[in-house]
């Protein structure tokens, strides 16, 4: 029951966002006949050391979504302190409930059956613009854009070019 | 308790560690029942309180005491999952089965209005239907099915059954997550100085982090809220180490009696004489299902 009941929400959120596509990022499946797997195109966020860069991620929901968060994994390279060398996004929204991984995130916000694609999206347009470097996934990339922003810099860019490239 | 952002992640850590914090069982920590985790069902079999004396034999004599006390008013316990969402598996399976064994039609009619309410809170409080839109209907659909009578009616086995089925348990905790969440939000300044002595933050973010993710403990203000949107007092019946020092030992209770507008009709607006018909059993950090004689 779980299972249909994590599809009819999927599905629903697709048509909504088929018909209201929203600015920053467009979203679909991978595989038209498996809605548990998505396809998103992230558009690098203006102002943003990623504005122009095309990143595209992989959504991955559980069968018990929306009780449960997806996995969101990059498949472009993406340069960045909350973003795995894998491409896994790791932003507090993402843990699964009663997982905190770093035990001090009692104030942030956790994973909730609130969030949608949409939502989840929203938030990692927004960690593109604001690295969180005191729970890093990237350490080296942390690292560097604490004490080496000109590097960082220049390799995010190498990052976007390629995305574009990609296209 | 104590705010520990200011301790920063190790640089050396590149894997996520996985450690679950129980940080909602501050202070107390006297006890290993946040421990059973999944060896308990979600909602267990009633068992005699005697059950419960043997989880202490060998342990606290004043908690012996206390549990003999107990055995005058209440005869058995029915033991909950402690895996931080056991405060609303005991109150969704104490609720249900009192419908299911009483046939309270009224009382079902009066819960649905204040849910129709508690649709329309989140509505106005900014919340996108179809977030929470399952999780209402799936609780409609368990107070409709245990009334008797329908196509759809369930036996009190299948009620157990459904409560120990994760799909349908966790989606009739996350209905309560929701309730709870919108009405502390709905009375933000009322709840904000609770929130605050307890976590130190704002409303806005103790619902975020506290109150919607599952697994999230439950204190005295989500009891509170949850008993105050769909009018349903309960009686939480406290089992720690405190002991007066006249040497006789009492087990203390506190009822959470909805706001007067909530009260179910059948009780009338006086406060006095509500007799609630959820009890649950306290120990720090864990709540169960407690049976009166």
């Amino acid at each position: 029951m779980a299972a249909s009941q994590a599809s009819l929400l999927l599905q629903k959120q697709l048509r909504n966002l088929c018909k209201n596509p929203v600015d920053g990022f467009s979203a679909g499946l991978i595989d038209e006949n498996n809605v548990f797997e998505w396809n998103v195109t992230i558009i690098g966020p203006p102002d943003t050391l990623y504005e122009g860069g095309f990143f595209n991620a992989t959504m991955s929901f559980p069968q018990n979504y929306p009780v449960s968060p997806p996995t969101v994994r990059f498949t472009s390279e993406v340069w960045h302190p909350n973003v795995y060398a894998n491409g896994k996004v790791c932003i507090s929204i993402l843990h699964p409930p009663g997982d905190d991984p770093n035990g001090y995130e009692l104030a942030t916000e956790r994973w909730s059956p609130v969030h949608t694609v949409e939502s989840i999206v929203l938030s990692i347009i927004s960690m593109l613009s604001s690295p969180n470097d005191e729970s890093p996934a990237n350490v080296d990339a942390a690292k560097q854009w604490r004490e080496n922003r000109d590097e960082f810099k220049k390799k995010v860019s190498r990052c976007v070019r390629k995305s574009q490239e990609m296209m | 308790m104590q705010n520990q952002e200011g301790q920063l992640a190790a640089d050396g850590e590149t894997e996520v560690t996985c450690e679950i914090e129980d940080w909602a069982n501050f202070g107390g920590g006297d006890d290993d029942v946040t421990q059973q985790q999944s060896s308990v069902p979600f909602v267990g079999d009633k068992e005699p309180l005697s059950a419960l004396a043997a989880e202490y034999q060998s342990g606290s004599p004043i908690l012996l005491q206390k549990i003999k006390v107990l055995g005058d008013k209440y005869v058995a316990i029915r033991r909950t999952r402690g895996d931080g969402n056991c405060f609303f598996r005991s109150f969704m399976f104490s609720y249900l089965e009192h419908i299911l064994e009483k046939q309270d039609r009224a009382e079902v009619d009066r819960i649905k209005a204040n849910v129709e309410e508690c649709r329309k809170t989140l509505q106005s409080l900014g919340y996108v239907d179809f977030t929470f839109e399952d999780f209402f209907a799936l609780f409609l659909e368990q107070l409709d099915d245990v009334l008797q009578g329908n196509e759809t009616s369930i036996s009190h086995e299948e009620l157990l059954n459904r409560s120990r089925d994760q799909s349908v348990s966790d989606y009739v905790v996350m209905f309560f997550r929701f309730v709870t969440s919108g009405e502390i939000r709905r009375r933000s300044e009322f709840f904000e100085p609770f929130v605050f002595g307890l976590t130190n933050t704002t409303v806005e973010q103790f619902c975020k982090s506290s109150v919607e993710p599952m697994g999230e403990e439950s204190d005295h203000v989500h009891i509170t809220a949850l008993s105050d949107a769909l009018g349903v007092p309960i009686r939480v019946v406290y089992l720690d180490r405190s002991s007066c020092d006249a040497g006789g030992v009492s087990v203390n209770h506190h009822d959470f009696v909805p706001a007067p507008r909530n009260l179910p009709s059948a009780t009338g607006a006086g406060s006095e004489s509500i007799n609630p018909f959820i009890t649950l059993l306290y120990r720090p950090g864990h709540y169960d299902i407690l049976y009166p004689k």
